[in-house]
């Protein structure tokens, strides 16, 4: 909801911010041109999807009560997970460490 | 939750992976650890004509002039060690500009054509290099100093290997009809030493599958260019940069250096592209004319065209070292020719 409102925030006329909406909503509108590939489609949903999954598991659980409870090889693979995704995805930037200040 | 045991098998498994990973991309996929043409890695060869070595032998140019110059041939030749600065995907006159510009440089600039790139407004790929150049803070600095133990060891540190861009280039995502154009990535197709000599990677050669991903790329960029300005403007807009070669030229040869230009080898269909696109007499010519300079053209030496270009733009590894031993020895003959004294080129 709050992206749809977005849209209207943002537009420069009423005209573009329907139009907007529209193709947001599916309905193509005349002169369309499709800008986003399979690829990106699919990340944006499993990335939304996961988020509002794991958004609605925790929303009367704390992190660290989730975390007491599991198996301590548990949160150890997943820790070893997130440290590979990240190693492998490489980040952007020319320097593996990045400094910024 | 005992934190030290948790923190022990986190640390085993991801190292587990990572070495998994290397593993995969070092034997199934043949890479090798080797720099990573950073920014940086330009700044730290630029700083090298500003602080040490102003009278430096310097090449700039497109991904042609690194990929096909040996160094080490090179400095057998002439006795310098010279600084590679060429930037693939990148036009050389803005490069010859800011050399141009560097009021200590007095050296010998060679110069790489590669005649379309001299279309691009503006340096082109790599324009953040030479920003990156003068506005490189110290913690840059630090984190490229600190990447290259990790770039020189890792095979699987570099911009083919990337999580997300391996997952990108996948078949099997489908299509979506009507939708425009996207490029692929180019691939890497070198392996870079920390001097910036960059030597094409085997397997383009050897391995014909990965050889027609990389020439397609060629001829998808060069068949999917955005369309050139109107007549009137090109031809001002290349006005310009013939009088902007001129007045860089004349400046580097007031302070006792001097300008050479070389046109690196091309094939197949790349060579027959430029030859539309940007044909000898206007692009070459007019460039060498106007500098008033030594232009070496691959096509007017046997010496020079006869070597592989497996991917149509790019001297074999194979090859280089024969092709850079010949080009030193015309480009002293036509530099003796015109009366250009440079004790390094031993004229």
């Amino acid at each position: 909801l709050v992206n749809l409102t977005w849209v209207f925030f943002r537009a420069q006329s009423f005209g573009q911010a329907w139009t907007m909406t529209r193709t947001m909503l599916g309905f193509g509108v005349e002169g369309s041109v499709l800008v986003l590939s399979t690829y990106l489609v699919t990340t944006v949903i499993v990335v939304t999807v996961g988020m509002l999954a794991v958004h609605w598991f925790m929303r009367s659980r704390r992190l660290e009560e989730v975390v007491a409870k599991s198996p301590w090889w548990l949160t150890g693979l997943v820790w070893a997970g997130m440290i590979f995704l990240i190693v492998i995805t490489q980040g952007s930037g020319d320097a593996f460490i990045y400094f910024q200040f | 939750m005992r934190w030290p045991r948790v923190a022990i098998l986190a640390v085993v498994f991801a190292a587990i992976g990572i070495g998994a990973w290397e593993a995969y991309w070092r034997v199934a996929q043949g890479y090798e650890a080797s720099y990573r043409n950073s920014d940086g890695q330009w700044a730290e060869a630029r700083r090298r004509v500003d602080r040490s070595e102003p009278n430096a032998t310097v090449f700039i140019g497109s991904s042609r002039t690194q990929f096909d110059i040996d160094l080490d041939v090179w400095e057998e030749e002439t006795g310098v060690h010279a600084v590679q600065l060429a930037l693939e995907g990148s036009n050389a006159i803005p490069i010859l500009t800011h050399i141009a510009d560097d009021e200590d440089f007095a050296g010998l600039l060679v110069v790489g054509i590669t005649p379309p790139l001299v279309f691009l407004p503006g340096v082109g790929l790599r324009a953040e290099a030479v920003e990156h150049y003068f506005d490189e803070t110290p913690s840059q600095w630090m984190g490229n100093k600190l990447s290259y133990p990790l770039e020189t060891r890792l095979a699987f540190y570099n911009i083919d290997t990337k999580l997300f861009t391996v997952l990108t280039r996948q078949a099997w995502w489908p299509d979506r009809p009507g939708l425009p154009f996207q490029q692929q990535e180019v691939r890497k197709i070198e392996n870079m030493r920390r001097d910036r000599q960059a030597d094409l990677w085997n397997r383009v050669e050897d391995d014909p599958a990965f050889n027609a991903i990389v020439t397609g790329t060629w001829q998808e960029i060069l068949e999917n260019l955005p369309p050139p300005p109107p007549p009137e403007v090109a031809q001002a807009a290349f006005e310009a940069l013939l009088e902007q070669v001129a007045v860089d030229v004349a400046k580097i040869r007031a302070r006792g250096g001097e300008v050479v230009f070389i046109r690196p080898p091309s094939s197949d269909w790349f060579r027959e592209f430029e030859r539309q696109a940007s044909p000898r007499e206007m692009v070459w010519e007019s460039i060498v004319g106007t500098a008033g300079a030594v232009g070496v053209h691959f096509e007017d030496y046997p010496a020079l065209s006869d070597v592989r270009t497996p991917e149509w733009s790019h001297i074999s590894s194979r090859d280089k070292a024969r092709w850079t031993r010949a080009l030193v020895g015309i480009l002293r003959d036509r530099m003796t020719e015109r009366g250009i004294h440079r004790p390094e080129m031993g004229t």
